[in-house]
């Protein structure tokens, strides 16, 4: 009845991060805590595909360093190291990107496994160093005065404040994909006990089909005993008067004897018709007899049947009734699942 | 061999023959009309066809059984000096050959 045994139900390997996290509250608060604290984010997936959209990306990153593809490529890849850091240690990870900022990489993990990172920062801990960073510009192949000129327009924060922002996400988002397990997990489960309820339900109502079937057949059976019954009793009367029919005939076969003996030598020949007269009136009654025999058997075998059909009647009665106290259970259950679905979905 | 043809008849569990010749019809149970004043021998006395017989028990005449009327029951017509009579029995069998010498034996 259930698809999956509920020790199979959680494949955890199977999640996404959108199964189990409300991105648009998680964009809020990622927009929120970005602008509050100053500093970039983003969410993204297992693959590293983004799950949300960048919050507060500085200018120097957004339209020079990523704008070449050297840059991009040399981001990614800062990124990628930064990503495998925090998932190796589970831990949020602080670190400096190939254009000299510092980075962080906070893990999002679930029974073990990552669904994804928020990664951001984008600031420095110390005023640029402009030689350093016209050196980047030429290498990616930007303007390095602009470049500079963009540096300089980076936030300064210490490498504590990062790396408390970085824990804050961290917890937070791994706070809303518990939540959101355990709400899919609910879910899921009070989807499963519906569908079980309605597969009972379906069942019970072709239990109670068939019962009214059998209850049915049984008033067919009932109304054909009866049937049989008075036909047995016209047998019988027509067998009564067959037996008269008998009766007469050799009555008659007698008196004919009787004549036949008083005709003298005349009468020979009649004797013998008068004497298989009286043999066809015997043996009329003979097979009366059996017949009589005949339909008292039936009417006893009918009668067993009768009670049989009866006693079957009362269980499928009794059978009816059964069923209708076990739906009026399911749909107690059913009410009750439906509450449990409508929690799940208010959480 | 002579023999004697009779029509055997039952009263209780004892099977009776009387002559052929004596007998003139059989009949089913009719209704009987009792008459007062006659011994209790007769019976009464029934109507076939326009003529009145008066019956006899003969069970009970002969002291044999009382006899109760069932479906079996039949009325032996006898003619007897020109006279008719009704003999009640309980059942008509057959009309037989007796030969004489097994009579004898029985007398």
């Amino acid at each position: 009845m259930f698809k999956q045994k509920a020790s199979e139900f959680f494949d955890v390997s199977s999640l996404n991060l959108s199964d189990v996290i409300d991105l648009d509250f998680l964009q809020k608060f990622q927009d929120n805590f970005a602008k509050g604290m100053g500093l970039a984010s983003v969410t993204v997936d297992d693959k590293g595909n983004p799950v949300t959209r960048p919050s507060c990306y500085t200018e120097f990153c957004m339209n020079f360093t990523h704008s070449t593809k050297i840059g991009d490529d040399r981001c990614a890849e800062s990124h990628r190291k930064g990503g495998e850091e925090a998932a190796r240690t589970g831990k949020p990870a602080v670190y400096h990107c190939h254009a000299g900022l510092i980075d962080f990489a906070a893990p999002i993990i679930l029974e073990g496994r990552q669904l994804g990172t928020i990664l951001g920062g984008q600031i420095l801990d110390q005023a640029p160093d402009a030689e350093r960073f016209k050196q980047t510009a030429k290498e990616i192949g930007v303007d390095p005065d602009k470049f500079v000129e963009a540096a300089n327009k980076i936030e300064i924060r210490t490498e504590e404040s990062i790396q408390a922002a970085a824990e804050v996400l961290y917890m937070v988002a791994n706070n809303l994909s518990k939540i959101g397990y355990s709400q899919y997990k609910l879910k899921n489960m009070s989807n499963n006990l519906h569908e079980g309820l309605t597969q009972i339900a379906a069942s019970m109502e072709q239990m109670a089909a068939s019962a009214a079937e059998v209850s049915q057949n049984q008033n067919l059976l009932n109304q054909e005993i009866s049937n049989v019954q008075s036909l047995s009793e016209q047998i019988n009367e027509v067998l009564a008067f067959i037996k008269q029919i008998a009766d007469e005939t050799k009555m008659l076969g007698l008196n004919a004897a009787i004549e036949a003996a008083r005709s003298g030598e005349a009468g020979r020949g009649f004797e013998v018709v008068a004497q298989e007269i009286r043999k066809l009136s015997d043996e009329s009654k003979q097979t009366v007899v059996k017949i009589r025999d005949l339909t008292t058997h039936i009417q006893k075998s009918v009668g067993k049947t009768l009670d049989t059909s009866s006693s079957t009647l009362s269980t499928t009665e009794q059978q009816a009734a059964a069923v209708q106290e076990v739906n009026a259970s399911v749909e107690e259950i059913m009410a009750l699942s439906e509450q449990l679905n409508k929690i799940s979905n208010d959480l | 061999m002579s023999k004697t043809k009779a029509v055997i008849f039952e009263i209780g569990a004892t099977r009776y023959g009387i002559d052929i010749m004596s007998s003139k019809e059989i009949i089913k149970l009719q209704t009987i009309t009792p008459i007062a004043g006659t011994s209790t021998v007769i019976e009464g006395v029934i109507s076939l066809r326009d003529k009145v017989i008066p019956v006899v028990r003969l069970g009970r005449f002969l002291g044999i059984s009382e006899q109760d009327y069932t479906e079996d029951t039949r009325i032996i017509i006898i003619e007897i000096n020109n006279r008719k009579f009704g003999l009640i029995v309980d059942n008509v069998c057959e009309v037989e050959d007796i030969l004489d010498e097994e009579m004898q034996k029985l007398i």
